[in-house]
């Protein structure tokens, strides 16, 4: 009963017309897309054409109207498209193996690129030469408390930033304390008044080489007694101090760390470049990998087009600062990383079936 | 009679290439050509003396040769004067200034005369550092046409300078690695004094001297850059560049009559010129120890090679000259495109680290490239498809469907070239940055390729959709490819951006308008079958069903 009424609009989705429309949604948002990056940066229009479901029109700050169907909606409007395709529209003979295992391929890559976006992970790893680190930084923020008072150990107790900007109450076991984000400017600058601060909000950034720097006013609790609020910076200039029974505390806004079950150091950097002239001829990291865990104590050189992946992690060879003392590598994490080698092997064999059928084709013709 | 027609055409072709294979040997004087050949070391590479002086004069004054008053001065005279006796180049029309507020600043008015010396802008050289600092110090979108000038200005003249005003053989010596050059040192000196004086036989002799300790110190580096300073003098590119030009006039006049002869000749000359297009970019290949495609430059130059082999082999099947005429324009339109990319420097510059990949560059960037390159014959194919179904009171049935085959083979051939690449290219930002796909500009442009042919594909088996349209489609292919080319670098960002270009910009939009004038021909009834009984199907606005 129900399939007598689905049958006939899957048929519909299958047919070549919606693969033609399919295409050229895809079309119209890659140039969308691509042409807002000059303006937003490569990642702020992704979030808007890409990573979403719809693409929105805003004229003024309080309206958002809908005026296309953004990355994700073209996609699984593709993949169902795909499926559909595979009921009602294709032929299972030996001529169109080819075909078939390209649109094979097609659905593994549609599918590996929307779980891509939703489940893959990109961090950084930023380390001067001889330091260690355990930790990677994402571009998320979160809320540090860090007890400062004891420095033997390394107190830190940090609220994410889903959590933080939402003004709710937050308390953590491990803090005296509650606190509760009052407001939050995603990108402002604190001013010195008398012996306190006050913010001011500046335009939001959205290019790819600027970086907000956002600030939250915070309220402390001792269970319903309020302790006063502080405004929080991202700025290691401006941290703000808390004593409470005793203790110093540090409150500051920073990229959320990510603790890694192992330890790296940097034992060297290297920024070669071509003799007499600035252009890069290579960078590479020297790494040392401890790992406790599973035993593990060595040296990894990350460079140039060889990442090094561990652990579900790969590391590569991003970026450098500090007159070459300091590399910066790029951490992801991608459990489905394999799905376009994968499908790139169907579609190129399929391909590769499916012309030279043609070619055998089209070069016997004019004969 | 018609006969031997194409034999001589081509054959005087090939003789007039052959005698341009040899370089006069110079008379009683210092011998700059083998100097020319002398490897050195410049902008991270070896290179021979003969490249750093076309380069350099290319940059300062967009020419190869300078036109003095008292003659032409070739670029590697230039050099030596520059190297060894800067007070003879101070008054050689050496700077190419277009901007008249540039002009303006030294108070001259703008005239036909496009290039000054070194003396006329010395007095202002204060004036122009200065502002030059300051358009240095704008943001690059709000730079103006005379801060783009200045600043090309300053460059040229520091240019200019480094070669030896300020520093004598400076640069040359100091960015060369005595221990990987010995040889240069004392018979260097020497030469410098010798032309000075205007010595011949000793600079001779300390020339001979100096090439021999390099072809034993280092006989691989010293035979490929004298190899290169050839190849300079042949010029390859330019060459084919005009014999494309040829062919394609050749097999044009073909449609008037003798229209075997001059297709058979055409196709002599469209190998010919992918013969000499061949040598240069095997040499390029050699020289550099590289795939063919480096850069903008040498995308340029691959794309129109893989169209002209492509346009033989369609012609090799088809035998009716559309092939040679296709491909003749690619290949005159990419060696252009390819000239002019040539005045932004050396075009074997050194690879940023992030591209230095001989696997990649060799898998993904020439697969690209391949699909780039075939997605403009489809669109030219179908140019010429729309011209004759426009223009053409002839009913051809059958030369229509061997095109409409052709576009289709040639679509599933860029389809399955600019997919592979696309993909390798995402393998490759996986391997180098941890993202297969990041939606880089430069990959949003390659995957709209990939989209727009399997576009294609996908209407001609719709049999509502006339074989028109599809044509007009494979025309828009040119436009998207051209975009996504050349206009993704003209956004100025990504990781891929790898030149910018400002007067680029005016031909790209040239060059779509023309594929849109032509694409809107398709608009218009078909001329074919008028005059004919309407009894004969109009064949072009007949649908079809095709597989």
């Amino acid at each position: 009963m129900i399939k007598n009424k689905v049958s006939p609009f899957l048929r519909e989705l299958a047919s070549p017309q919606f693969t033609l429309i399919c295409i050229g949604l895809s079309m119209l948002i890659v140039i969308g897309g691509t042409l807002a990056q000059v303006k937003l940066g490569v990642l702020g229009a992704q979030k808007i054409f890409f990573d979403s479901f719809l693409v929105f029109w805003s004229p003024s700050s309080s309206l958002k109207i809908p005026i296309f169907p953004g990355g994700l909606t073209i996609g699984v409007l593709w993949l169902v498209s795909l499926g559909a395709s595979f009921f009602y529209r294709f032929k299972y003979t030996s001529k169109d193996v080819g075909m078939i295992l390209t649109h094979v391929g097609i659905v593994v890559l549609l599918i590996g690129q929307l779980l891509t976006q939703t489940l893959s992970r990109e961090a950084h790893v930023s380390m001067s030469l001889g330091q260690t680190r355990n930790f990677i930084e994402s571009k998320d923020l979160e809320l540090a408390v860090v007890m400062t008072s004891d420095p033997t150990s390394d107190h830190v107790t940090s609220v994410p930033y889903s959590v933080f900007s939402r003004g709710r109450t937050v308390s953590a076991p491990a803090l005296p304390f509650s606190l509760k984000v009052l407001n939050f400017y995603t990108n402002a600058r604190l001013l010195k008044m008398g012996a306190g601060w006050i913010p001011e909000e500046l335009p939001p950034e959205t290019g790819d080489s600027e970086s907000n720097s956002p600030v939250a006013h915070v309220e402390l609790f001792d269970g319903s007694q309020s302790l006063g609020s502080w405004f929080v910076s991202s700025s290691p200039d401006e941290p703000q101090q808390v004593s409470f029974q005793g203790q110093t505390y540090q409150l500051i806004i920073r990229p959320k760390r990510i603790y890694l079950p192992y330890t790296l150091t940097l034992k060297d950097f290297r920024h070669e470049v071509y003799p007499g002239t600035n252009i890069p001829k290579s960078f590479s990291s020297l790494i040392h990998l401890d790992d406790p865990g599973r035993n593990e104590s060595r040296d990894i050189l990350i460079y140039m087009n060889h990442p090094w992946r561990y652990g579900g992690r790969a590391f590569y060879q991003a970026s450098y600062g500090d007159n070459d003392t300091t590399s910066i590598l790029q951490v992801v994490k991608n459990p489905v990383w394999m799905t376009p080698y994968v499908s790139s092997g169907l579609m190129a064999l399929g391909l590769l079936l499916q012309f030279s059928l043609h070619l055998i084709g089209f070069m016997r013709k004019p004969s | 009679m018609k006969k031997w027609i194409p034999a001589l055409i081509v054959g005087s072709c090939v003789l007039t290439v052959l005698a341009g294979l040899r370089q006069p040997p110079t008379k009683n004087g210092p011998d700059l050509i083998s100097f020319g050949k002398l490897p050195s070391f410049y902008r991270g590479r070896v290179m021979p003396m003969d490249s750093i002086a076309r380069t350099s004069l290319l940059m300062i004054s967009g020419t190869q040769v300078l036109r003095t008053p008292t003659g032409e001065k070739s670029a590697i005279e230039w050099l030596a004067d520059v190297l060894w006796d800067p007070q003879k180049t101070i008054g050689d029309p050496l700077f190419e200034i277009d901007d008249p507020d540039v002009l303006g600043l030294m108070t001259i008015e703008q005239t036909k005369r496009r290039r000054f010396s070194f003396q006329e802008i010395q007095p202002f050289m204060g004036e122009i550092d200065k502002q030059a600092a300051h358009a240095d110090g704008l943001d690059v979108s709000q730079r103006t046409r005379f801060h783009n000038s200045i600043l090309l200005l300053q460059n040229r003249v520091v240019l200019y300078q480094e070669l030896g005003w300020a520093s004598l053989g400076q640069t040359l010596m100091l960015g060369m690695p005595s221990s990987e050059f010995p040889g240069w040192g004392m018979p260097y000196i020497t030469m410098g004094n010798a032309y000075r004086k205007g010595d011949a036989a000793r600079f001779n002799a300390a020339l001979e001297e100096c090439a021999g300790n390099l072809s034993q110190s280092v006989s691989k580096k010293t035979r490929l850059a004298g190899y290169e300073a050839f190849l300079n003098h042949v010029e390859p590119f330019y060459k084919s560049m005009i014999i494309y030009v040829l062919a394609f006039l050749l097999v044009s006049f073909s449609f008037l009559g003798a229209r075997q002869s001059l297709v058979r000749a055409g196709f002599g000359l469209m190998s010919l010129a992918f013969v000499l297009h061949t040598l240069g970019l095997v040499s390029r290949i050699v020289i550099q120890g590289r795939p063919p495609v480096t850069n903008l430059y040498s995308s340029a130059v691959f794309v129109g090679w893989a169209a002209a082999l492509l346009g033989l082999g369609l012609e090799w099947i088809y035998r009716k000259g559309i092939g040679t005429l296709v491909t003749s324009i690619i290949g005159f339109l990419t060696l252009i495109v390819a000239h002019h990319l040539a005045l932004q420097g050396d075009t074997m510059e050194m690879l940023q680290a992030v591209l230095d990949s001989n696997f990649w560059l060799t898998t993904h960037v020439v697969t690209i490239m391949i699909g780039y390159s075939s997605t403009f014959i489809a669109g030219f194919l179908a140019m010429g498809y729309l011209f004759r179904r426009a223009f053409s009171r002839n009913p051809d049935i059958r030369g229509e469907e061997a095109l409409e085959t052709m576009v289709y083979g040639v679509i599933c051939f860029a389809a399955f070239f600019s997919f592979v690449g696309t993909v390798l290219g995402g393998v490759w930002a996986d391997q180098s940055w941890g993202r297969f796909w990041g939606w880089d500009p430069k990959e949003n442009g390659a995957l709209l390729i990939v989209l727009w042919n399997v576009f294609i594909l996908h209407a001609w088996n719709l049999p509502k959709i006339k074989p028109v349209s599809i044509m007009m489609m494979a025309v828009f292919g040119n436009v998207i490819t051209a975009l996504c080319w050349f206009g993704v670098n003209m956004l100025g960002i990504g990781l891929h951006s790898y030149g910018f270009m400002d007067k680029a910009l005016l031909w790209l939009v040239v060059f779509i308008v023309t594929q849109l004038a032509v694409l809107s021909l398709g608009f218009f009834p078909s001329r074919q079958g008028a005059g004919v009984p309407s009894t004969t199907p109009n064949s072009s606005d007949k649908p079809r069903g095709r597989k």
